[in-house]
């Protein structure tokens, strides 16, 4: 009798582990994000640094966070853009409308990450894939997370290298500007390469604050200008295509800081420092200020200043000279402040807004948290944009 | 030339990490709390694309680093 009970019991421990350990996997996390952007501003650089940069966006991706075991998760994410563009109708000022007016862009990418509790670390990779109508991209990444013993603090090495190309389908020419597409010197290349490295070091404080400060290092060659930009001269008459150096190294130092400032407040910020060897420099500041209406319930107003000097490379429409080797007239790389004011609302109940079920024989979903937010921007030099975002967050 | 500024300001933050507490895990309540998280928000990604589309810097946010789009 007794030996038939050990034997049961050796058949079933097994079941029931495997059961045990497939019921305590955390559920898998599927989020949606969508947003609409729109702007418009009168420096377009597709017309020389003049002319309407109205522009229409909209996107939307789902992300998908599968625990493959309890030490190892998949991140899939997949997603489009759909933009409308004024100034890229001009690319051909003779047409109605020009091949890059409109374009869909799509975007997959993806993340395995293995977490090591025993030994305070995690590592995984990564990749992103990027298509539209005139430019493709690949990249591939890594990344290694290790904590301290005490869990007060973390340092995490990221590296990553993309590989991009300009017209995917065709001659790099025709996206030329349509007057000087065959009189032009040719761009040297079609391809742009990226190489980054990142270090961040994240510290709690005390019970209610905690700090990150990071930097890192991006090392681009290849065609680092977009080829149907347009530079007018002082002296002449027809443009030249935008050109700038075949190499850039950029150096972000990034710092932030949160701090749960009473039961119902928290502050959080974020400042920025940019370098380049383009000459631009930048400061961003960021200080968003979540008040806990309920535990569930937050609203947050936040506001955002940069600052930016501009590339040693631009000038704007026909102030360039002739003579120089390197030229270009996007405002985006000018002396410019930028302003942005929001705010979004975060709801997020500890047992979720709802349950459905899609399918009888399958776990229950649980609609978990949507995430509300607006925002709007303006530049010093011109231009002004809005941007709407949500987020839903579900479970299974 | 790099400004002095940033320099000034990473000293101040490294000082301030070494004025650090040790936390045990059941002090973090706060600290665990979704709104304390050292990173932007994921809704945040648009905002973070466009402004690394509009403006010249790049990084410390989850938008685009400045490669894997056509913009500069």
């Amino acid at each position: 009798m007794r030996m038939q009970l050990v034997t049961i019991l050796i058949i079933l421990l097994p079941i029931c582990l495997y059961a045990q350990d497939k019921k305590s996997l955390p559920p898998t996390e599927i989020d949606i994000l969508s947003s609409y952007y729109e702007q418009d501003g009168d420096s377009s650089a597709v017309t020389g640094g003049q002319g309407t940069e109205k522009l229409d966006d909209i996107a939307s991706k789902i992300v998908i966070n599968i625990p493959v075991d309890h030490k190892k998760t998949f991140k899939l994410e997949t997603g489009f853009s759909y933009f409308t563009s004024a100034s890229s109708d001009n690319i051909d000022p003779k047409t109605i409308s020009s091949a890059s007016h409109e374009a869909l862009v799509l975007k997959l990418n993806g993340e395995y990450t293995v977490r090591d509790t025993s030994n305070r670390n995690s590592k995984g990779f990564n990749f992103r894939f990027h298509h539209q109508p005139n430019f493709g991209s690949l990249g591939f990444g890594a990344f290694y997370t290790r904590m301290s013993k005490d869990k007060d603090r973390e340092v995490t090495i990221n590296s990553g290298f993309n590989l991009d190309k300009w017209a995917l389908y065709y001659d790099l020419k025709k996206l030329y500007p349509r007057e000087i597409r065959y009189s032009a010197q040719p761009l040297p290349t079609d391809k742009r390469n990226s190489l980054d490295l990142s270090v961040s070091l994240k510290q709690i404080i005390n019970e209610r604050m905690q700090a990150l400060l990071s930097s890192g290092i991006t090392y681009q060659w290849g065609l680092l200008s977009t080829p149907f930009h347009r530079v007018y001269f002082e002296e002449e008459e027809m443009p030249d295509l935008e050109r700038l150096p075949g190499r850039r190294i950029r150096i972000p130092i990034v710092g932030r800081f949160n701090y749960y400032a009473s039961d119902y407040l928290i502050i959080r910020s974020f400042y920025r420092y940019y370098i380049d060897n383009f000459g631009l420099s930048a400061h961003t500041i960021n200080i968003e200020t979540p008040v806990k209406i309920t535990n569930f319930i937050s609203i947050y107003p936040y506001g955002r200043f940069y600052t930016q000097n501009g590339s040693r490379y631009f000038s704007s429409y026909k102030t360039h000279h002739k003579d120089e080797e390197y030229y270009t007239s996007d405002f985006d790389l000018s002396d410019f402040n930028s302003y942005m004011v929001g705010g979004g609302i975060r709801i997020s109940p500890p047992l979720g807004l709802a349950k459905f079920k899609i399918s009888s024989k399958k776990p229950p979903y649980t609609f978990k948290e949507i995430e509300l937010r607006f925002a709007r921007y303006w530049r010093t030099n011109g231009l002004d944009a809005s941007i709407f975002s949500f987020k839903m967050g579900f479970l299974h | 030339m790099v400004s002095k500024n940033p320099i000034r300001l990473l000293i101040g933050i490294a000082l301030l990490l070494n004025s650090c507490v040790s936390v045990k895990e059941y002090q973090k309540v706060y600290l665990n709390d979704e709104e304390m998280k050292l990173e932007h928000r994921d809704i945040e990604v648009y905002e973070a694309n466009f402004q690394s589309y509009r403006e010249g810097a790049i990084g410390g946010t989850n938008g685009n680093a400045g490669s894997g789009c056509g913009c500069n």
